[in-house]
């Protein structure tokens, strides 16, 4: 296990690299000069432009301004906004809001996705079952953006429920955008344990527990249940990405202060820095979880060894 | 948890049997039509006896250990009569004491235990879980019980095996851990359903071994479901033999076998192999089991038998009756058969 980890931590390098780059050539390539875009409607003069690409290594050849980027960040330096702002401080700053957000979406996700799927396997056909293969392919079928309008409008609008945008209610605020995130892989995680319960409650050794004269909570909860969140933990590894982009659309549309919607902001405003630097972390945060996941897949299913 | 229920009752257990099994009948409805699984099947069950329940696969001998054990999937399957005696007390009336008495007086062991063991839980705590279950002992005195029951079952190494997963045992040895679980709480009677049919020869015969040895030293009734001849002649007392959801013959062991008393039993005895005799013909029996949802009228074996008459066989069910002491077969030509 030791050792998976260490090989697992050296192929952490060659992805973030490799991620990195391809994110800092794509907003390399990004069309328009950010200087003049910085300067609006009066023109700054030949020579403050000059300085200012000279300061951010705009006049280097994209493997250079790579370099000269990827040293900073090793002495963990994400550099600077064209306002001379460091983006480490803004990571400080943005981050809190945006793990609240995605604690909310995956507690909502577990909690409502997990009971809604283990409810249909135990009463297959019923009126909870129709309900939860109803409501969960309406939410797959919407996208995040249009059912984070959505919601914003109804429960936050027209309904009054939950604020519309912003944090001043405290955790109580992430509760509306942590549900609009959360709503495809809950759907998914609802469905998917649903199946995956439903086949092991036929399993044999289900049929031993239950001739072991275990009550039936307990088949179901400890024998049952535990085999059917394999499927489900692969499946949260390999939404991880779905979730990140996630982050930056909701946050948009609710106007949360995170890191998704200062990307977005970066995007508009060609901010290299502030995209790179944030991807970068985004990019830190999708491996190690990924590490978490199979960590956590070897724990819950002891056939995989990884050694 | 044991109430008073489940105590066996001393004046009756001296001569009434441990389990009797009386004129059971179970049956799944499905889209395609009801499927008669078993069609009044009974049996009774002595202290400390060997019985084995012999028939092809669809004959209905496991989905009768199944009502047994009260594991029938309902819907679709559903006991549709009968009654299930354990002491004297019908457990087909009494939900409750069927539920406690399952797992507790009376356990399964499955033929496949790779799959019949939870793969994500140590040995340990599968055999362990019973004991703090039902017994509620702390984790610490369940294990100490779990390496002495591991030890009893003859898994090497006992003490240094109980934290392993199921798959990093061997198929008679995972056998033996579920024998191990199916004893933790010294049941009165032990159902194994083809238990060694996953095996190897020389690992069964090993398996077999240890279950006689077992159900001797503790006294158990054991009801052996198989399909195998070889296996009922080594380790039953008596023998009931199924075809098409009914007992069609019972008797001990050595006579039924030594001078079977019906068509069925007697074609699969020509239809063995017999180390003895090599120059012997083996002859099978013609024709194929019947679809359980479509069983022939009158005797449902009479499409196969070389005994049959078309006007008795085909239409009047010939009833399990005594054909000499201690002997029953549901033929109406028994003594013909049997002579």
């Amino acid at each position: 296990m030791k050792r998976y980890v260490i090989r697992r931590l050296l192929q952490f390098l060659p992805v973030v690299i490799g991620a990195t780059f391809i994110i800092f050539a794509l907003v390399f390539a990004i069309p328009g000069d950010p200087i003049r875009a910085l300067s609006g409607d009066r023109p700054l003069s030949d020579a403050v432009q000059e300085t200012l690409r000279e300061r951010y290594n705009l006049n280097d050849p994209l493997l250079i301004q790579y370099g000269k980027y990827m040293l900073g960040l090793l002495q963990g330096d994400f550099g600077t906004t064209f306002s001379g702002r460091p983006v480490n401080d803004i990571i400080v700053q943005r981050v809190p809001v945006s793990i609240r957000l995605a604690v909310s979406a995956l507690v909502i996700q577990g909690v409502i996705g997990g009971l809604a799927g283990i409810l249909a396997a135990l009463r297959r056909q019923g009126f909870v079952d129709s309900l939860v293969q109803v409501s969960t392919t309406v939410l797959v079928a919407i996208p995040t953006l249009v059912l984070g309008m959505i919601g914003q409008v109804v429960f936050g609008l027209h309904l009054g429920w939950f604020p519309i945008a912003g944090i001043d209610q405290g955790w109580y605020s992430y509760i509306l955008p942590g549900a609009m995130l959360a709503s495809t892989s809950m759907a998914l995680v609802a469905r998917l344990l649903r199946t995956s319960l439903l086949e092991n409650l036929r399993a044999d050794y289900v049929r031993m527990a239950t001739a072991k004269g275990l009550s039936r909570t307990r088949v179901v909860g400890r024998h049952a249940l535990r085999n059917s969140l394999i499927p489900v933990v692969t499946f949260l590894g390999a939404d991880l990405g779905t979730m990140l982009s996630g982050t930056v659309i909701i946050e948009g549309i609710f106007n949360l202060p995170g890191l998704g919607r200062e990307v977005f902001r970066g995007i508009q405003q060609q901010e290299g820095t502030v995209v790179v630097g944030i991807v970068t972390l985004f990019v830190l945060v999708f491996v190690t979880l990924s590490l978490v996941i199979d960590l956590l897949y070897a724990y819950l299913d002891p056939r995989i060894r990884y050694d | 948890m044991t109430g008073p229920a489940l105590e066996p009752d001393v004046t009756l257990s001296a001569t009434a049997p441990v389990l009797e099994v009386r004129d059971l009948s179970v049956e799944f409805r499905t889209p395609h039509g009801t499927v008669n699984a078993v069609n009044g099947v009974s049996f009774a069950l002595d202290r400390g006896e060997t019985l084995a329940i012999l028939g092809e696969s669809g004959s209905g001998k496991s989905v009768t250990a199944q009502a047994v054990m009260d594991l029938i999937d309902s819907p679709p399957g559903f006991v549709t009569g009968g009654e299930i005696l354990f002491h004297g007390q019908d457990l087909l009336a009494n939900r409750h004491l069927h539920h406690q008495v399952r797992g507790q007086s009376i356990t399964m062991i499955f033929q496949d235990a790779l799959s019949a063991l939870n793969p994500v839980f140590t040995v340990g705590w599968q055999i362990g879980e019973q004991l703090r279950v039902h017994r509620g002992m702390s984790r610490r005195d369940a294990r100490a019980r779990v390496i002495e029951l591991m030890e009893l079952v003859k898994i090497p190494y006992a003490a240094a095996r109980v934290d392993d997963y199921p798959h990093e045992f061997s198929g008679g040895m995972r056998q033996r851990v579920m024998i191990a679980m199916a004893l933790a709480l010294d049941p009165e009677v032990l159902i194994a359903d083809e238990p060694t049919t996953a095996l190897d020869v020389t690992v069964q015969a090993q398996v077999m071994a240890l279950l006689e040895d077992l159900q001797r030293d503790l006294g158990m009734s054991l009801i052996l479901i198989t399909h195998d001849l070889g296996v009922v002649t080594d380790m039953a007392h008596r023998v009931s033999v199924m075809y098409a959801g009914r007992v069609v013959e019972e008797g001990d062991v050595y006579s039924v076998f030594k001078n079977p008393a019906h068509p069925y039993t007697e074609g699969l005895m020509s239809s063995m192999p017999k180390a003895t005799h090599g120059d012997q013909k083996l002859v099978p029996i013609t024709g194929a089991p019947p679809s359980l949802a479509n069983i022939p009228s009158g005797c449902p074996f009479h499409p196969r038998c070389p005994y049959m008459r078309p006007d008795t066989c085909v239409n009047e069910h010939p009833p399990l009756r005594e054909v000499v002491a201690g002997r029953r077969s549901a033929c109406h030509f028994a003594e013909e058969v049997f002579s």
